[in-house]
């Protein structure tokens, strides 16, 4: 049984960052995490979602400063390369220890 | 630790996914199958298919498996590896040169111990790989290659060319299937590299 005082809730939806939170958005910073960069293919095979939703995502991570997209053209094809920046990466990992935290809670 | 292990696996199975493309397998099969022919062939053509076996690897990587899965660059912890798994394999073929130099000097370890350290240095080899590159078939194939060597070295060159040609020619055909299964689920995007 737990006692009245680590039954208080010590954490609010605030403390939970939206930008990670989304499913979609998760996925992708969880394999940008673990490699160094990708290209837009690599990302788009491994979270299997389209293109254009690929695309809105990985704009508005840019946004928030988590990725850096870089664009070049490989012969006249434009090649997209995206890696997570420290802000993403620790944006990420404070994620995750809310929301273990949270889980312990509950 | 615990909370970072489902990353790893993360990791682990976004760079095994470029093995699915069955490529080192039809490599290896490849290699198998040009030994089990060097009783008919001279050694110039076997060499000629070895390497063709390489070829075919960096061909199929390049302008299929990239062009399919996309382009990601690995950490430095993957690349350690990868130089942990070269250095192994580096003193492997340098213990097989030494043996090869020192037989041509005349000297003549007995049979037991030539096919003790060449089953030793295979095992090691495909082990090494299969543990660094997270390419879990290879140690299968280590295992087969090395019973292989073991028949071959035991009953003559001629039953050892039976078993090298069925085990080269099984391999090759799970790289092929593994090959085909990767061109479905891994179809060429349309339209920009992006």
């Amino acid at each position: 049984m737990k006692n009245a005082s680590q039954n208080a809730v010590n954490w609010s939806v605030d403390d939970i960052d939206r930008m990670v939170h989304e499913p979609a958005r998760y996925m992708i910073l969880s394999i940008l995490y673990v490699i160094e960069s990708g290209d837009f293919l690599f990302i788009q095979t491994q979270t299997a979602l389209t293109k254009g939703n690929l695309s809105s995502h990985i704009s508005k991570l840019e946004e928030a400063g988590y990725v850096k997209v870089v664009k070049r053209f490989i012969g006249k094809r434009p090649h997209t390369m995206i890696r997570m920046t420290q802000i993403g990466k620790r944006a990420f990992e404070d994620y995750r220890r809310t929301m273990s935290r949270i889980i312990g809670f509950m | 630790m615990t909370k970072n292990r489902d990353l790893k696996r993360i990791e682990g199975r976004l760079f095994s996914s470029y093995f699915q493309d069955g490529a080192w397998d039809v490599m290896i099969g490849i290699m198998m199958v040009t030994m089990a022919m060097r009783t008919f062939i001279d050694h110039w053509t076997v060499s000629l298919f070895a390497l063709g076996g390489v070829i075919y690897v960096f061909i199929i990587r390049k302008f299929l498996t990239v062009k399919r899965l996309g382009y990601a660059r690995f950490s430095s912890s993957r690349k350690k590896k990868r130089i942990t798994m070269f250095l192994i394999i580096l003193a492997a073929n340098i213990v097989t040169l030494c043996l090869l130099v020192a037989s041509l000097f005349g000297a003549d370890p007995s049979f037991a111990l030539r096919t003790a350290v060449i089953a030793t240095l295979v095992i090691i080899t495909f082990s090494t790989v299969a543990y660094c590159m997270e390419y879990w078939r290879f140690f299968i194939w280590g295992i087969f290659l090395t019973g292989s060597i073991l028949v071959a070295e035991t009953f003559g060159l001629g039953p050892g060319s039976i078993v090298f040609l069925t085990l080269g020619v099984v391999i090759t055909l799970t790289g092929i299937y593994y090959l085909l299964g990767f061109i479905r689920k891994y179809p060429l995007p349309g339209g920009d590299l992006d």
